[in-house]
């Protein structure tokens, strides 16, 4: 499980910190979907980074039960001029996780052994999606973290990457942020949504899209940043 | 599906230990720093060798001579040397904890761990370096081999253990402040100038001599020389006056690391 106790996250501003959440506690159940709505600007991102482990909050504590991936699909632990397998060799030595196994996972998913002797800068913009893709999903965590990216865009992979994904699911908890409600809706079973610095809990997200666009249209809300 | 192995139990640990991350992080750094040219992980020592032959041949043109009883290349190479390693490895941890940033999204994988892997990294370069450079120089000029290995492995372990207090320190201020990053250069140009590459601490008068004694640069070359040339007794060789110089930044870099990540000030988002 994931607890934010008291949780206060911020990041810098250009006069002032900009405010994510503020004051937050709220319990992330082991093994269990939830969805976080939240608009463009929001600060999903940074909140990926806290439930992951790797942003502190201002206030308050985040405590991590188990073990968290980094966000489905992050692309920046790819360097360009190496190998898929090279990159690979790097990333397994720092998740205690063998080569082979990512490696595995990567040449399923593309359905190619070949690729991951290919330099990164060499794969068009689709097999490299399809590879940050796998390695993310070939290290297996307690809880999943996605950030606006779920499932492969690309309609010839999306039922393997779905299948990848459904399996690293099986007794893993997931915590998809998004400001897409339908994928939401289908991917999760408890749903927040992330208004004025506050982790509201809904019924659906479709409420909570109901709720942000009430916001917008009367004009009362404030930016999102608090 | 073909990775049905996969051991859960890896989920509860999949924070890999200290060793191992660093070994992956110094494998990354080894791997990326040069890489996408043909002459690869070689520049690391093309570099610093065409530094001393280029310093080499001013002395030949201007005609001057090695202030010891050795021959020109191994003066220049043996005062260029800790300068190299200096520099580089301040190079290297500011250059590695920025281009090695996207590593910081997996869970336990620290700033700290970047600049430790660039360090670890350069004394192996650092290493290497000596060993091609003396052989070669002996080789090829026939140079005397060194006359107590243990001071120079001393002085080169100087050098860096400066470069790694100073780079540490640098590097973090340079994730916060793209002004620092660029004045980097600027603040070390001097360093040149007083780490006794082209005169020896015997050769220095007055209040020059006061100045420069307080120049850790200075203390690492004539510990090094002291190591290489047989005889050679410098009065400004103090090993632990270096790693005091190096320790004091060290030891300032940790608030600064605790700022920057605590405070999100990083430059650069992971």
């Amino acid at each position: 499980m994931i607890l934010f106790d008291n949780v206060t996250v911020q990041v810098p501003g250009w006069r002032r910190p900009i405010t994510i959440l503020r004051d937050q506690t709220v319990l992330f159940p082991a093994r269990t979907r939830v969805s976080i709505l939240a608009p463009a600007g929001s600060g999903r991102t940074t909140l990926a980074r806290v439930l992951g482990g790797v942003k502190r909050p201002v206030r308050g504590r985040v405590f991590i039960e188990g073990s968290v991936g980094w966000p489905i699909g992050y692309s920046g632990l790819l360097n360009p001029t190496l190998t898929l397998t090279e990159n690979i060799a790097h990333v397994a030595g720092l998740v205690h996780v063998t080569t082979g196994e990512i490696g595995a996972v990567v040449a399923w998913l593309c359905d190619s052994d070949k690729i991951l002797e290919r330099r990164v800068m060499t794969l068009a913009p689709s097999e490299r999606a399809l590879a940050i893709y796998a390695i993310s999903l070939a290290v297996p965590a307690d809880h999943l973290i996605a950030d606006d990216k779920i499932i492969v865009s690309d309609a010839r992979f999306a039922a393997r990457s779905e299948q990848l994904l459904r399996r690293r699911m099986d007794g893993a908890g997931l915590v998809f942020i998004s400001r897409n409600a339908k994928l939401l809706e289908r991917w999760c079973d408890v749903h927040y949504v992330l208004i004025q610095g506050s982790l509201r809990p809904i019924e659906s997200p479709a409420d909570g899209q109901a709720m942000l666009d009430d916001l917008d249209a009367n004009e009362e809300a404030e930016p999102q940043y608090v | 599906m073909a990775f049905e192995s996969t051991d859960r139990r890896a989920a509860r640990t999949n924070i890999a230990p200290w060793s191992a991350r660093i070994s992956a992080l110094v494998q990354r750094e080894r791997k990326t720093r040069f890489s996408g040219g043909r002459l690869g992980a070689l520049w690391a020592y093309i570099t610093p060798v065409s530094w001393v032959f280029l310093v080499v041949l001013f002395y030949r043109f201007t005609g001057r001579t090695a202030p010891l009883d050795a021959g020109l290349e191994i003066f220049v190479a043996v005062g260029f040397l800790p300068y190299i390693i200096f520099r580089q490895t301040i190079t290297s941890m500011t250059r590695g904890s920025i281009s090695n940033r996207a590593m910081l999204v997996i869970r336990g994988v620290r700033v700290g761990d970047l600049l430790t892997a660039s360090a670890v990294q350069e004394l192996i370069n650092s290493l290497i370096l000596m060993t091609v450079i003396f052989t070669a120089i002996s080789l090829v000029f026939g140079s005397r081999p060194p006359a107590d290995i243990g001071r120079v492995i001393e002085g080169i372990a100087c050098a860096w253990l400066l470069g790694v207090g100073v780079g540490r320190m640098f590097a973090i201020l340079a994730l916060m402040s793209d002004a620092m990053l660029r004045m980097i250069p600027i603040i070390l140009r001097p360093t040149f100038w007083i780490s006794g590459i082209f005169y020896t601490a015997h050769e220095l008068l007055g209040p020059i001599y006061d100045v420069l004694s307080w120049s850790p640069m200075l203390h690492a070359t004539e510990i090094l020389r002291e190591g290489y040339f047989l005889g050679y007794q410098s009065p400004l060789s103090d090993g632990l006056f270096v790693m005091v110089c190096g320790l004091v930044p060290y030891v300032i870099s940790f608030p600064l690391e605790m700022i920057l990540v605590r405070r999100d000030v990083s430059r650069y988002r992971s």
